[in-house]
C-alpha cells in the first residue's frame, strides 16, 4: 500500500512534467515530485510514530517493572527496522533535494538536470521499498491506497 | 491544462484519503512556479528524523519505577 502511494507521488509529480501543454523544466518537475514523497513520508511518519507508541503504551499494564521493561524492549526491537527505514528514506529525500538546489544553483540544461537528479530519484525509490518491506508486519498503519497508475505515466510519456 | 481520466480518478481518490496530499498536488499545478520556488518548496517538505530516543528514556523510566 505504502509503495503505492511512493509511486503516486514520484512519478505524478514527474507526470506533471510531461503532460503535453506543461512546458516545467527538469528541475521544476522532478522538484514537484519530491514535494509529493515529502508529503507521503510525513504521513508515513505520523502513522509510524503512533501506531509504535501505541504498540508500546499496552507494556505499561503489566504487573511487575521487569516484565514491563522486557516487554518494551520486545516492541523497541519490533519497531526498529521501520523507524531506521523511515529515516533511510527521508534521508533519500533531503539527499534529492539538495540535488535540486544545486542543479538550480548551477544553472543545469535539462538533460544535465535529469542525468544528475534521477540517480537521486532512484535512490529515494530503493529506500522507499526498504521502508515498505519494513511495515509489512504492520497492518494498522493504513496509508491510502491509489488507483494504479503505472499505465498513465507510459501513457503520457 | 486538461487532466487526463486516470490521473483525475487518481486525485479523487487521494482527496477521499489523503488531504495532505491533494493539497500538495493542486499547489504543484498551479501555474507561474519558479523553478526557485518549486525547490524552496521541495526543500521544505522534507519531514523531520522519527527520533524516538527521548521518548523512550522516558517511557522507560516510568515503566522501570512502576507508574
Amino acid at each position: 500500500m505504502i509503495r503505492h502511494i511512493f509511486l503516486l507521488a514520484l512519478f505524478l509529480g514527474l507526470l506533471l512534467g510531461a503532460l503535453p501543454g506543461c512546458t516545467v523544466s527538469a528541475i521544476t518537475s522532478q522538484a514537484r515530485a519530491a514535494r509529493l514523497v515529502g508529503a507521503s513520508l510525513a504521513g508515513a511518519r505520523e502513522a509510524i510514530d503512533a501506531a509504535r507508541d501505541a504498540d508500546l503504551s499496552t507494556c505499561g499494564e503489566l504487573p511487575a517493572p521487569a516484565e514491563r521493561l522486557a516487554c518494551d524492549d520486545e516492541i523497541m526491537a519490533r519497531w526498529a527496522p521501520v523507524v531506521a527505514s523511515y529515516n533511510l528514506a527521508r534521508e533519500g529525500l533531503d539527499q534529492w533535494t539538495q540535488g535540486l538546489t544545486l542543479a538550480l544553483l548551477a544553472r543545469m540544461e535539462d538533460a544535465d538536470a535529469w542525468s544528475y537528479l534521477l540517480p537521486l530519484a532512484s535512490q529515494l525509490f530503493e529506500l522507499y521499498q526498504g521502508l515498505q518491506i519494513a511495515l509489512e508486519p504492520f497492518e494498522e498503519i493504513d496509508l491510502p491506497e491509489v488507483p494504479n497508475f503505472s499505465a498513465m505515466l507510459g501513457g503520457a510519456r | 491544462m486538461n487532466l487526463d481520466p486516470v490521473l483525475e480518478a487518481v486525485l479523487i481518490a487521494l482527496a477521499k484519503t489523503a488531504p495532505t496530499a491533494i493539497i500538495t498536488i493542486a499547489d504543484a499545478l498551479k501555474d507561474g512556479e519558479t523553478p526557485e520556488e518549486a525547490v524552496a518548496k521541495a526543500r521544505s517538505a522534507v519531514p523531520p528524523r522519527l527520533d524516538t530516543r527521548a521518548k523512550d528514556e522516558e517511557r522507560r523510566k516510568r515503566l522501570a519505577e512502576g507508574e
